[in-house]
């Protein structure tokens, strides 16, 4: 297909890149994450399975869906221990799984400071119903997948297409639970989506 | 034509809606809330001017190529695995997505948000075959158990509802048994609908964008309504208008980054949600079949016409939420599902002039509306340049104000006749002087004026001859 002509104006800068000459990608996300009414919290690669257990202690494994696939054998045996895994083997079974599990538990795929947002990419059987049907998703996020904002993201996506490569199906930007002001314009914060969100904010160790 | 939602005479439809007080309340604070919001996050991202211009240029470059892009993004969406359909006219809209609801013996339906569906009455249409369609959307959810009441703003459609009567429509309808608490009616919403997207067999959603690059169809929402829409049901239907383009992820950036702050004050919704072909043969969830019905419906007609930069809309409906004629007369009195500034460029040309031509009257031409515009459409111009033409190519000016002009033409046309006439004028209005203060009751075109508000005092001499007599007295 032909090139068009194009006098693309110079794209203006973000005020989130002086937010992040005196502050880190971390404290910036929290920051946002903050107004948008998503719970946090910080933990370490060590201490990760001992937070996630503590959270999730009054929730059968039955009721907490997970999709997160780390080829370790210590996750692999909490994950077992702890909560049901959707299994593309099982079919639409694993909707039925998600529409009664409280907690649906997600690994992002990089998260945004500006706007606290994570992002999701729907591939290798992720699943899009684990972060949207349980009442709460809990979602994990290693601090070194925060970049500052949504043009990066789009960046790596443009690059994909370039290069010829497919890209997910399915690509979700999650900010915080499901909210709507649609009644005489108050914030109703849980319709359609989880009721709640809490992000687990992953410090990697030195 | 479905964007049509109100009959009779427009002056009526104002007069009805200008004394409905909790509809002007509503809008006035929701224009006020959404303003701040508004002003917050335009601030707090930085550069606001400049952003706006990067928005202008891709869409004005995107409309100004349009068929380049619609080729693309047609091609890009067959390569992933996506049916598309171009339609030319809302007939052939429906008729196809009939075609599809037939064909898969589909029943049960839902629906997200989507004002181009609105626009080729889709729902009734596939409710003439037999479906069962869930708007999902909560304000849209509402408006249709309420008996199809049509919205009133393009993003918050029920803004014009008391919550108690949401209630009630609640009680009648879903056999609700508790209070007018927003939270509860959600709550409730949730629960109900829940049921109605797990039985569905087909899924329709609007689209925000489409991007020409990957064939993605890109959903901005805050519910989750049109994520479960997407992730359900088996078979999917996107309807997109057919301007609503941007070449690349990149330009997709900075529209989303000026759609959700433009239009609610957030630095982005709850969900951007990126969809490129139906569901892979592995994954579990998410439509094995996705269509994209691509609508024409009197878009094309605009193309390389004075009003060509309407196209450059994202539906954001910043220009409602400043406009002060919505403010005092709502939604429903513009009588389309396209209300406000854009709503009233827009109507009339996808609807003609002869149902809508008072619209772009409906304007004090403050401006308001071009400044807030996130990809500057210059619309209180385009709202002159539809009174021009209706004037002076369609005749349609009303016939008063036809004989007006036709009087002032004659009085201004010669000195003399100038001179008796606006003499005349200060005598003649004095008649209806009430208590020699103002004029409360005119006739005829004064009507207009004085139905709000008085008309002054004239003078009892003209400026010129006080004029004319004050140089005198100096002189001497």
């Amino acid at each position: 297909m032909t090139k068009l002509q194009r006098n693309k104006v110079e794209l203006p800068i973000s005020s989130v890149y002086s937010a992040l000459e005196t502050n880190s990608l971390k404290e910036v996300f929290i920051e946002s994450a903050r107004l948008i009414r998503a719970d946090i919290i910080e933990t370490t690669q060590t201490n990760l399975l001992d937070t996630l257990t503590e959270l999730i202690k009054e929730i059968p494994p039955e009721k907490v869906l997970s999709s997160i696939e780390r080829g370790n054998t210590e996750w692999d045996a909490w994950l077992q221990a702890n909560t049901t895994t959707w299994n593309p083997t099982l079919g639409s079974k694993n909707i039925q799984h998600a529409e009664q599990a409280t907690v649906g538990l997600t690994y992002c795929d990089h998260a945004l400071a500006e706007s606290g947002t994570v992002v999701l990419l729907n591939e290798n059987n992720k699943g899009r119903s684990v972060s949207l049907l349980p009442e709460i998703h809990v979602v994990l996020i290693p601090t070194n997948s925060i970049i500052p904002r949504l043009q990066k993201s789009m960046t790596m996506l443009s690059e994909r297409i370039k290069q010829g490569k497919p890209i997910p199906t399915c690509i979700n930007f999650i900010t915080g639970p499901s909210n709507s002001a649609d009644i005489e314009s108050y914030l109703v914060v849980g319709v359609h989506g989880p009721l709640r969100t809490i992000y687990v904010i992953i410090d990697e160790e030195t | 034509m479905p964007l049509k939602i109100k009959s009779g005479p427009f002056k009526q439809r104002l007069a009805f809606e200008l004394n409905n007080d909790f509809m002007r309340k509503a809008v006035s604070s929701a224009q006020d809330g959404l303003g701040v919001r508004r002003d917050i996050a335009t601030d707090q991202l930085g550069e606001w001017e400049k952003w706006r211009e990067a928005g202008q240029e891709i869409r004005q470059h995107t409309v100004n190529n349009l068929a380049h892009y619609l080729e693309q993004f047609s091609e890009q969406a067959t390569k992933s695995g996506a049916h598309v359909f171009f339609a030319k006219d809302d007939v052939e809209a429906t008729n196809y997505i009939k075609q599809i609801a037939e064909r898969k013996n589909a029943k049960k339906i839902v629906k997200s948000k989507s004002m181009v569906t609105e626009e080729i009455g889709l729902n009734a249409a596939l409710e003439s075959i037999g479906c069962e369609v869930v708007e999902t959307d909560l304000g849209e959810y509402i408006l249709q158990l309420d008996d199809h009441d049509p919205p009133s703003h393009v993003v918050v459609p029920a803004l014009h509802k008391k919550k108690e009567q949401i209630r009630d429509v609640f009680v009648e309808k879903l056999n609700y048994k508790k209070s007018a608490d927003p939270e509860e009616l959600a709550k409730h919403a949730r629960y109900t609908l829940r049921e109605k997207f797990l039985e569905a067999d087909l899924g329709i959603t609007g689209c925000n964008f489409g991007v020409a690059e990957s064939g993605s169809i890109c959903l901005v929402t805050n519910e989750g309504n049109a994520r479960l829409v997407t992730t359900i049901p088996k078979t999917q239907i996107t309807v997109m208008g057919m301007e609503r383009l941007v070449p690349t992820f990149e330009d997709l950036d900075v529209m989303v980054s000026l759609l959700t702050r433009a239009s609610v004050g957030q630095r982005i919704t709850s969900y951007v949600t990126l969809l490129t072909g139906p569901k892979k043969q592995e994954e579990v969830d998410g439509p094995e079949e996705l269509h994209v019905v691509i609508v024409d419906n009197g878009r094309s007609k605009i193309l390389g016409t004075d009003f060509q930069e309407i196209l450059q809309c994202i539906r954001c409906g910043a220009c409602l939420n400043v406009c002060p004629v919505y403010r005092h007369i709502g939604g429903h009195a513009y009588g389309s599902i396209y209300p406000g500034p854009v709503g009233a460029v827009l109507t009339p040309l996808l609807d003609g002039y002869e149902d809508h031509k008072e619209l772009p009257y409906a304007s004090t031409l403050c401006g308001a509306c071009t400044d807030v515009c996130p990809v500057k459409i210059p619309l209180h111009s385009l709202l002159l340049k539809h009174r021009q033409k209706i004037v002076e190519t369609e005749g349609k000016a009303p016939i008063s104000e036809r004989l007006m002009m036709k009087a002032f033409g004659f009085g201004a046309s010669t000195n003399s006749v100038y001179t008796g006439g606006s003499k005349m004028a200060a005598v003649s209005l004095k008649i209806l002087l009430k208590n020699k203060q103002s004029i409360s009751n005119g006739p005829g075109l004064l009507k207009e004026w004085t139905n709000s508000r008085d008309f002054p005092t004239p003078k009892q001499s003209r400026f010129r001859d006080w004029m004319k007599e004050r140089e005198g007295t100096k002189n001497d």
